[in-house]
């Protein structure tokens, strides 16, 4: 027992060192995102308050695109609008369509590019209705998935990590891709596995499915950069450039399907196998 | 020593809030993401005892992770970079003359002292970070040049706040 105990108080400085070392890998298990909630809901709000005292100053050097990007987005909103009047299409339809998605507005109070897994926090809670899994999009694009909710501020993986990968729908054939980042280039994300017989070329729109009831159906995710076509492959590859520059993130929407809870359900219910 | 003691809590204070705030807002090509906070284990006094360098290291760490939602990663490699400080200040070679209670600067070690031990901890440091943030080795090479980019940045960055604000004599 003697032994013992000097035998750790001689190299307690090893000790230590692994015990801290295994809290932090504990840390790191325990939340990844799925999990993280704990770490948010405690933090959250203190980090949060520094986040948005940070970003209400330098919001002031991005009003003059943010406006313009909104005046843009009313714009297309009163032409769609006009549009809806003048047609009448079947009214129970429009109805349905416009009632399974619902939009909250937030601004970002924390963004980040350069690493290999980005986050991003927005200036809305769960008293504003944000729960986790909601999609968050722009006017221009897919942003991220809310995996993290505290009472004033909620946190989302951006498209920019590894976890997230993107059900998306190639808009001239409506071919389905996945879309996933490398790590690389925050302007360029992977298309992988696309069989070979799917004709897609360089400038192609790639739009949200709409199969992973996070992102509603035909949001723009970005166009084809170059496409690698390997002949002895039975799938080529390319990639794909963002519709969305997530260095100048401001305004976003997070959004809501009100059905989720449904359609989640049924596919509980639906044999695995 | 009071001031000694001051010294140390503005300086991680200040060095975790630049981090977050200025450091990590550099994005030059996306992956170049100095990490500055460093400087505040490494210039924690010479004769701090093991166990207050090791906690203070996982401490700086994980206020780091706290406002990046990264918990754990920062901590894992700031602890990381403590472990292998006293190692790295008998390697490089420590000076006999010096006080107990001073801490390695450009002033009192000297400047290419300085640079060696930055230049050494921060490449282990990004080291343990950069391959726990991609957790696979598939990205090798790539990893590998975010490594040196990011030491070669953050080693130029500390040189220079010692510069400014350590190589004046203050007593």
């Amino acid at each position: 027992m003697r032994n013992l105990l000097a035998f750790i108080s001689r190299y307690q400085f090893v000790f230590l060192f692994l015990i801290f070392l295994v809290i932090s890998f504990v840390l790191i298990y325990n939340n990844n995102y799925f999990q993280r909630s704990r770490i948010v809901s405690t933090t959250g709000n203190f980090t949060g308050k520094f986040n948005q005292l940070y970003s209400n100053f330098t919001d002031y050097f991005d009003l003059k695109r943010a406006n313009e990007q909104l005046s843009a987005e009313n714009a297309r909103l009163r032409t769609m609008l006009r549009m809806k009047t003048r047609a009448i299409p079947d009214s129970l339809a429009i109805l349905e369509n416009a009632s399974t998605m619902r939009y909250i507005s937030a601004r970002v109070i924390s963004n980040s590019v350069q690493f290999r897994n980005n986050y991003f926090m927005i200036d809305k809670g769960y008293r504003s209705g944000i729960q986790k899994d909601m999609g968050v999009v722009t006017p221009n694009g897919v942003v991220g998935i809310i995996v993290d909710v505290s009472e004033n501020f909620s946190s989302g993986i951006s498209v920019l990590h590894k976890d997230a990968k993107i059900s998306g729908r190639i808009k001239k054939n409506d071919q389905l891709v996945n879309i996933s980042w490398d790590g690389w280039n925050y302007r360029l994300g992977d298309l992988q596995h696309i069989p070979s017989h799917v004709s897609l070329v360089p400038g192609d729109t790639i739009l949200t499915s709409g199969n992973s009831q996070i992102f509603p159906e035909g949001i723009i995710i970005g166009t084809v950069e170059y496409i690698d076509d390997e002949l002895e492959n039975l799938f080529k590859k390319g990639k794909i450039r963002y519709s969305v520059d997530y260095n100048q993130l401001t305004y976003v929407y997070v959004v809501e399907n009100i059905r989720k809870d449904e359609i989640q359900r049924l596919k509980m219910s639906m044999p695995d196998e | 020593m009071n001031r000694k003691l001051f010294g140390n809590i503005a300086r991680f204070i200040l060095l975790v809030f630049a981090q977050v705030y200025i450091f990590n807002k550099i994005q030059i090509t996306g992956f170049i993401n100095p990490q500055v906070y460093v400087l505040f284990i490494l210039m924690l006094p010479f004769q701090i005892s093991g166990f207050w360098l090791l906690s203070l290291g996982f401490l700086t760490g994980l206020s780091v992770d706290f406002f990046q939602h990264t918990p754990g990663m920062h901590a894992a490699a700031a602890v990381f970079l403590a472990y292998a400080r006293p190692g790295i200040i008998r390697l490089v070679g420590r000076k006999d003359d010096l006080e107990p209670w001073q801490y390695p600067n450009v002033r009192d070690s000297g400047a290419l002292w300085f640079l060696a031990y930055t230049l050494i901890l921060t490449f282990f440091h990004h080291t343990f970070l950069f391959f726990l943030e991609v957790f696979r080795f598939s990205e090798f090479l790539q990893t590998m040049l975010k490594i040196l980019t990011n030491t070669a940045l953050t080693t130029i960055i500390i040189m220079v706040i010692q510069f400014l604000f350590f190589s004046r004599r203050t007593d």
